[in-house]
């Protein structure tokens, strides 16, 4: 629930306006981690009518859902199959993809990060490739389920085309094409944790209404972030970024680089990140990607 | 005040890993057991960087030939095992063992497989298996619509994720009446939910390491005093919070009970929604503390089948648990809208 906050807030996203070379890309809007934060539906058309004018798509990213979301979703959904362009919908949950599914030819799913399951903890995933590792134990963590010609049917059998991954420190060794699917690539952050007890909320609850499923929001995610260190492991130090719901680890340099790379190779789109939480901008022109991550990253 | 509960029993499924537990546990009310199971050549092949089933080979995990003895254990009181198959995923390359072992499951006795990835499990329904499987906690199936997903795979039974709403279990358990629901009764939290944290307890519990915060706006403004202290006393609330889903740092209560997140007090309400089996947990806990959570349960729902209305199977529960610090902090719950007192 939203706690004493307007509802015209939740359009609210912390995002700068793109680069200007950014504005032929695909905007992807909507909350991908958090069911609190979906919004209105004025707010959604709202947020499509106003992107359609920059931008050259529309993707409306979803969360993980319980009941209420999932009746929400429906509505939200509804409201998108009526535009006069068909929409993508980013799906991470079993259940919203049941339900895009079902109306497939004006709603595109896409497979979300949450539901392509790799082993992504950067207390590990750095030293993987660099360590005499067992080498089907390396492969294994540079796979996912996707692999499985049973699991990538299942996926294309609910109109999945195209799947989300995160840039991940030991690579990505999947054959994209043999699968029938396509990748999109997450720059420069990526997802380690997140669950429906959001930690940022307690900040303005009292101490029994803390970490629930149902604690108020106030959208402290919109406000504020947090840097996560481990001081008992000082030479392990992971880049991990603590932003509502979510955990994430921010890819350094030279990840970003192998990641953009891997997307030329493999004709990946990018899906790029201002912050962790935020809106999106998808791009197949790799070198638009790499020059605005250098410029709002460095 | 009479029960309003229907008659039907609830099932309890308890952890178990090896066969000398059988008896106590058979005596003390289990109706269901679930356990892991250790594979040498498959530990040999992907070490820590892919295990099995959510725990190294040395996590009471019992071997196939322990699993055997275990089995003709649970027969002699007509108890079913599954065994855990729940990574969050399994690889094509990895799918033809873990079929090849459900056989072996099989064949020593297994009755059900408690599966999260989708591949898994239609890989073993093109096999013919006839394993009955049960989705996973790990899927995080929070909703109907998941639910049927997952019925449409093949899935008899769901085990839902902890963190779920009383009132979502109960919608779920009506518009998904076809399938069997499991919920968390007993024992060891999450700070995240379990589908969807992407780290391995092999490098230590990411959500129990003890990080330090530094915090930041996003515009630039210095925090102002205000903030800064919402935010240390967030942390602070936080680390405790992860005490309790620790177990409550391990303790016990003065009777020696197992102190940790709980749902006791919402047995009386599983009841009621027809919710088929309370999973407690902790397969690799001590065989003692597996005993008493189980007698835990089991004491309560003795109480809500003889009767008992919801408010006094609530403060039986409390009552049993001795610690009403710990059940006031709500912080050791697993469903605080069914708690016994509204606080």
């Amino acid at each position: 629930m939203i706690d004493t906050v307007p509802e015209q807030k939740q359009t609210v996203w912390t995002n700068p306006p793109p680069l200007p070379g950014l504005r032929g890309a695909r905007v992807y809007y909507g909350p991908e981690f958090c069911e609190t934060l979906l919004p209105t539906p004025k707010a959604l058309l709202e947020a499509y009518r106003s992107r359609a004018r920059t931008f050259a798509a529309f993707t409306f990213v979803t969360p993980p859902v319980g009941e209420d979301g999932l009746a929400k979703l429906q509505v939200l959904l509804g409201l998108l199959a009526q535009q006069d362009q068909p929409v993508e919908v980013v799906v991470n949950d079993w259940g919203v993809l049941r339900l895009v599914a079902a109306m497939r030819d004006r709603c595109q799913p896409v497979l979300g990060r949450l539901m392509n399951k790799m082993l992504r903890d950067p207390r590990i995933t750095p030293r993987i490739a660099g360590e005499s590792l067992l080498a089907e134990a390396v492969l294994a963590s540079q796979q996912s389920a996707l692999t499985s010609q049973l699991f990538s049917g299942l996926l294309r059998s609910h109109g999945i085309a195209t799947v989300e991954l995160d840039n991940l420190y030991q690579g990505i060794d999947m054959d994209f094409d043999g699968l029938g699917l396509r990748p999109s690539l997450h720059v420069p952050f990526g997802f380690v944790a997140s669950g429906p007890a959001c930690f940022q909320a307690g900040m303005h609850q009292p101490k029994t209404k803390k970490f629930s499923n149902d604690t108020p929001c106030r959208l402290e995610c919109q406000t504020y972030i947090g840097q996560m260190t481990d001081s008992a492991a000082p030479g392990r130090q992971a880049p991990l970024l603590t932003q509502g719901n979510t955990v994430f680890y921010r890819q350094d340099a030279a990840l970003v680089e192998r990641g953009l790379a891997w997307a030329q190779a493999h004709g990946a789109r990018v899906v790029l990140h201002q912050t962790p939480f935020g809106e999106g901008y998808a791009t197949e022109n790799i070198d638009l990607a790499r020059s605005w991550v250098e410029a709002q990253h460095g | 005040m009479a029960s309003q509960i229907p008659g039907r029993r609830i099932g309890i499924a308890s952890p178990i890993s090896m066969p000398e537990e059988v008896e106590a546990l058979a005596a003390s009310g289990a109706t269901e057991f679930y356990c892991g199971v250790a594979v040498e050549s498959w530990a040999q092949r992907y070490g820590n960087l892919a295990w099995l089933n959510r725990r190294g080979v040395g996590a009471a995990n019992p071997n196939l030939d322990a699993l055997r003895r275990l089995v003709v254990e649970a027969n002699r009181f007509a108890i079913p095992v599954a065994v855990a198959l729940n990574s969050p995923f399994y690889t094509a390359s990895q799918l033809p063992d873990i079929v090849a072992l459900c056989r072996d499951l099989a064949d020593v006795g297994v009755r059900r497989v408690i599966v999260s990835d989708p591949g898994l499990i239609l890989a073993l329904r093109a096999s013919g298996s006839t394993l009955a499987i049960s989705a996973s906690s790990v899927a995080a199936i929070r909703n109907s619509q998941a639910c049927e997903f997952y019925r449409d795979l093949g899935v008899q039974r769901v085990i839902l994720p902890r963190h779920m709403s009383l009132g979502d279990i109960q919608r779920i358990k009506e518009r998904a009446p076809d399938l069997e629901i499991e919920v968390f009764v007993l024992n060891d939290g999450c700070t995240y939910e379990e589908g969807s944290c992407a780290t391995t307890h092999a490098a230590g519990a990411f959500c129990l390491t003890e990080w330090s915060y530094a915090f930041a706006r996003f515009d630039g403004a210095p925090l102002s005093g205000e903030e800064r202290g919402a935010l240390d006393r967030n942390v602070t609330d936080y680390k405790e919070w992860i005490w309790y889903l620790s177990n409550c740092g391990h303790s016990s209560s003065a009777r020696r009970l197992p102190n940790g997140p709980c749902g006791l007090c919402a047995i009386w309400d599983f009841c009621r929604v027809g919710v088929d089996c309370l999973k407690i947990v902790g397969r690799e806990a001590h065989p003692h503390r597996k005993l008493l959570s189980l007698q835990l349960v089991k004491t309560v729902v003795e109480q809500v089948e003889q009767g008992a209305s919801k408010e006094q199977a609530g403060d039986f529960a409390r009552e049993l648990r001795e610690t009403p610090d710990l059940c006031d902090s709500n912080y050791m719950c697993y469903y605080r809208d069914g708690s016994g007192k509204e606080r």
